[in-house]
């Protein structure tokens, strides 16, 4: 059972906000703002209404932190673990759900299974760092501060802490640390299906009695200077500066929007929730995974391999295809991407691919890569929540080689008893999770 | 932050079978090359009751150790694939390759599952210092810079290296994996985790084969330089690299494919907390109470093995484990001959004890491997049969 959620993107900074501009039919794709990406090929992006996300952010919101949670946040500052967005991102939607589920001392043996993406590199420290030679330069990444004729002024980031990068796992340890959480801990590194695989892993852990408790989900933000320019020389992002850059499903699509942010689940038995009466918010009923193996980039075209992540997700929710009421799609809006994903809608489903309402909110928030899957999962509470399903922001031209049922700009009302949410990563990782709603 | 149950390890019943090994450490390439020098002498001293005998071995070069001759191995990867790979896929791509290959299984692997631990990332550095030296002005590093210039420096290939999932997605393209997957970013935990994550997979039906291992190198520039201004190095860490893959099933499917090369017979993962080190990765106590309240739960856990492989990230540790008279059992120090390989050490350790299991006609083995996340692993083996 799904207990607690969280969540922080472009559409705001709790599930509420969320909730509310999806019900609406908002999207906030704007330029970029917390850095100068004017020169660069990618200059929007889904970018949390934030400058900067750090101990003074978590600790002015509406959150009730003891003196040692404070403490930790000022000394992860002082570390400068704030300086990787996602972090800030993450804890923010984990106090969320943390006090949406009513946790207290006895959720503390909750298990941790967080996506956190790649890690984030600092390239002033790199440039700080960087010793001429005969070869044209060479990075010192030895030394514990930059040397004196770099200019410490130029770089105010503090320098004693976190260097160069930060590891894809210190988001999960901070978290463990703030929350005291004493179960196992897993930092998924899956790329874009890596939400979905860390839920998808919280789900297993209590299927298996290795936890009765999970806090679970993923955080992630490539608006930075490496994540911007990687993704520009794979030529994923759309070349267009403009807020309807991403048209998920659309005849016009011509790639993604990069998003950043963070939703956080709290996944429990449905037996231990229901003994401390907490109020259940959805049922994990099913998940698939499986693997494309074909390209790097490139989504098998037939589709067969997500196909088989979704008939696994349905066989084990013991849920046919008829019944699926809403499929949250990966729907990134490249033109690879979306045309394989309608194939395996179809291949999956059958007659029913054709007729299942379908959308994708990437065009509101951009691709959240590692969280994306938990933060389009948090978007299918809302058909539950609300009796509404989410929109496809910015589809307005149908696309003849997508041929399933999209929703286009508008949401639509609807109550359904069973969503999909498909998250499909770059390499070829896919995965499938069923929602059921908690009273059906 | 303590230990707060037993040693609670998940026992497959029935065991999982281990179909195969692939392999590639410093010790050389395939199961058969796993093998310490110490581990082929005869013990010149009778054990005493209740005393672990700690084989100790002085195979560690001084600069850490090294997966030599990558460039000469018989490589699965084309020369384009390899273009876009980090060091870490490499050693993946061949031990993933030998895996399926030694188990004498044919493609399509459409129901082969894959599950790994995998480090941090590691981009061609030459790419990385083209960029930010093209991204300098005359102030530093300068945004404007990388649009205008920097971002071209570098090749488009660069992503590929950098994406960690890649360690695994680059040999999954190569030989057609398509059964469940996940990654587990590992600093020796994770890759316990993943071992866990796949015997579910099996166990639940989602696959009927599974790969499972990691893949790392310790000895990046950027990782090395992390390990070092940390204090990791002065703690007692060989730097290392390599990567191992284990085929796994179930025993009824096993009975199709042959005699076994083991048995899985249980697996576990300890949180110990984050007592090791800061945040920023500075090393704050190299053998905290927590940890080795675990390890003595794993040591002492009975019934008894015939073998303990153990690889633990610290000299402290590995102090501790010598002065400890816990187990009959012959302990092998992993880090003496494997170093440490991040989140490939448990997956090596794996392959060390599926070697000993064969060459000292051992019944059980138990490998427990504490990585510089602080967590305690802990996995069990039969010698194989049907």
């Amino acid at each position: 059972m799904i207990t607690g959620v969280g969540v922080v993107c472009a559409l705001g900074l709790s599930s509420a906000d969320f909730f509310a501009a999806l019900q609406r039919g908002a999207s906030n794709i704007g330029p970029i703002k917390h850095l100068d990406a004017s020169s660069l090929p990618v200059q929007v992006a889904g970018e949390v209404p934030l400058l900067s996300i750090d101990a003074n952010t978590l600790l002015q919101r509406d959150f009730a932190f003891s003196t040692s949670q404070q403490d930790l946040l000022w000394h992860a500052q002082d570390r400068g673990v704030f300086r990787d967005r996602k972090i800030g991102c993450l804890l923010l939607a984990a106090q969320e759900a943390w006090q949406m589920a009513r946790c207290g001392a006895a959720e503390q043996a909750a298990s941790l299974s967080i996506a956190l993406g790649l890690e984030e590199a600092f390239l002033e420290d790199f440039a700080a760092a960087m010793q001429p030679d005969s070869d044209g330069g060479r990075i010192d990444f030895l030394s514990p501060r930059p040397p004196a004729e770099a200019g410490a002024q130029v770089y105010p980031q503090p320098y004693g802490g976190i260097r160069f990068r930060s590891t894809v796992d210190l988001g999960a340890r901070v978290l463990a640390q703030l929350f005291a959480l004493r179960g196992v801990h897993a930092a998924q590194a899956s790329a874009c299906a890596g939400g979905g695989l860390a839920i998808a892993h919280a789900a297993a852990q209590i299927e298996h009695g290795a936890a009765e408790i999970v806090m679970c989900g993923g955080a992630d933000s490539m608006v930075n200077a490496l994540g911007l320019a990687g993704m520009a020389r794979l030529g994923a992002p759309s070349p267009r500066h403009t807020s309807d850059a991403c048209r998920p499903f659309d005849r016009r699509r011509d790639g993604l929007v990069i998003g950043e942010g963070a939703a956080v689940f709290i996944v429990e038995s449905a037996d231990r929730a229901s003994a401390r009466g907490a109020r259940p918010l959805a049922h994990i009923a099913g998940w698939g995974r499986s693997q494309d193996g074909y390209h790097a980039t490139a989504p098998r075209p037939d589709g067969s391999a997500a196909a088989r992540a979704m008939q696994q997700a349905l066989r084990k929710a013991a849920v046919s295809p008829a019944q699926l009421g809403y499929i949250n799609a990966h729907g990134t809006g490249t033109p690879l991407n979306d045309v394989a994903e309608s194939e395996a809608i179809r291949a999956a489903l059958g007659r029913a691919g054709e007729l299942v309402p379908v959308s994708s909110i990437k065009g509101a928030v951009g691709h959240l890569m590692a969280a994306a899957g938990a933060l389009e999962l948090a978007a299918c509470l809302l058909p539950f929540e609300r009796a509404i399903l989410p929109g496809t922001a910015h589809h307005q031209q149908r696309d003849p080689a997508c041929a399933i049922n999209v929703i286009a700009e508008t949401p639509q009302a609807a109550k359904v008893d069973t969503v999909l949410s498909n998250s499909f990563g770059f390499g070829g990782q896919n995965v499938s999770i069923l929602l059921r709603r908690a009273d059906a | 932050m303590p230990v707060t149950r037993g040693l609670d390890l998940t026992t497959f019943s029935p065991p999982l079978a281990v179909l195969s090994a692939g392999v590639l450490s410093p010790l050389g390439r395939g199961l058969q090359a796993q093998l310490p020098r110490s581990a082929t002498t005869s013990h010149a001293t009778t054990p005493q009751a209740g005393a672990g005998r700690v084989e100790v071995t002085t195979d560690v070069a001084p600069r850490g150790l090294f997966v030599t001759d990558l460039e000469q191995q018989e490589d699965p990867a084309s020369a384009r694939q390899r273009k876009l790979m980090s060091r870490s896929a490499r050693l993946l791509a061949v031990a993933l390759h030998d895996a399926l290959r030694t188990a004498e299984l044919s493609p399509p692997y459409t129901d082969c599952g894959a599950f790994f631990g995998v480090g941090s990332s590691g981009g061609a550095l030459p790419d990385l210092t083209a960029l930010v030296r093209r991204s300098i002005d005359d102030h530093g590093f300068s945004m404007k810079r990388l649009g205008e210039a920097g971002l071209y420096a570098c090749s488009p290939l660069f992503s590929f290296q950098i994406m960690n999932n890649f360690t695994l997605c680059h040999s999954a393209i190569r030989e057609g994996l398509g059964g469940p997957s996940d990654l587990f970013f590992s600093r020796g935990g994770g890759t316990a985790q993943a071992l866990q994550a796949a015997a579910w997979s099996l166990q639940a039906g989602e696959c009927s084969l599974c790969i499972v291992g990691a893949a790392d190198t310790a000895h990046y520039e950027m990782t090395d330089g992390e390990l070092r201004r940390g204090g990791v190095m002065n703690a007692g860490v060989v730097p290392s690299e390599g990567a191992a893959a284990l085929t796994l099933t179930t025993q009824a499917q096993a009975t199709t494919l042959g005699k076994p090369l083991a048995l899985l017979t249980s697996c576990a993962h300890f949180p110990c907390g984050d007592v090791c080190s800061d945040l920023d990765g500075t090393v704050l106590d190299a053998a905290p109470q927590a940890t080795m309240v675990a390890l003595t739960a794993a040591l002492s856990k009975t019934p008894q093995p015939d073998v303990i492989v153990c690889a633990l990230w610290s000299q402290a540790l590995r102090t501790w484990l010598a002065n400890q008279q816990l187990t009959d059992a012959l302990i092998i120090n992993a880090h003496d001959v494997l170093g440490e390989a991040l989140a490939a050490t448990p997956a090596l350790a794996w392959c060390l004890a599926l070697r000993l299991l064969d060459h000292r006609q051992a019944s059980s083995a138990r490998v427990i491997c504490c990585g510089l996340d602080g967590a305690v692993g802990v996995t069990e083996f039969q010698r194989g049969s049907t």
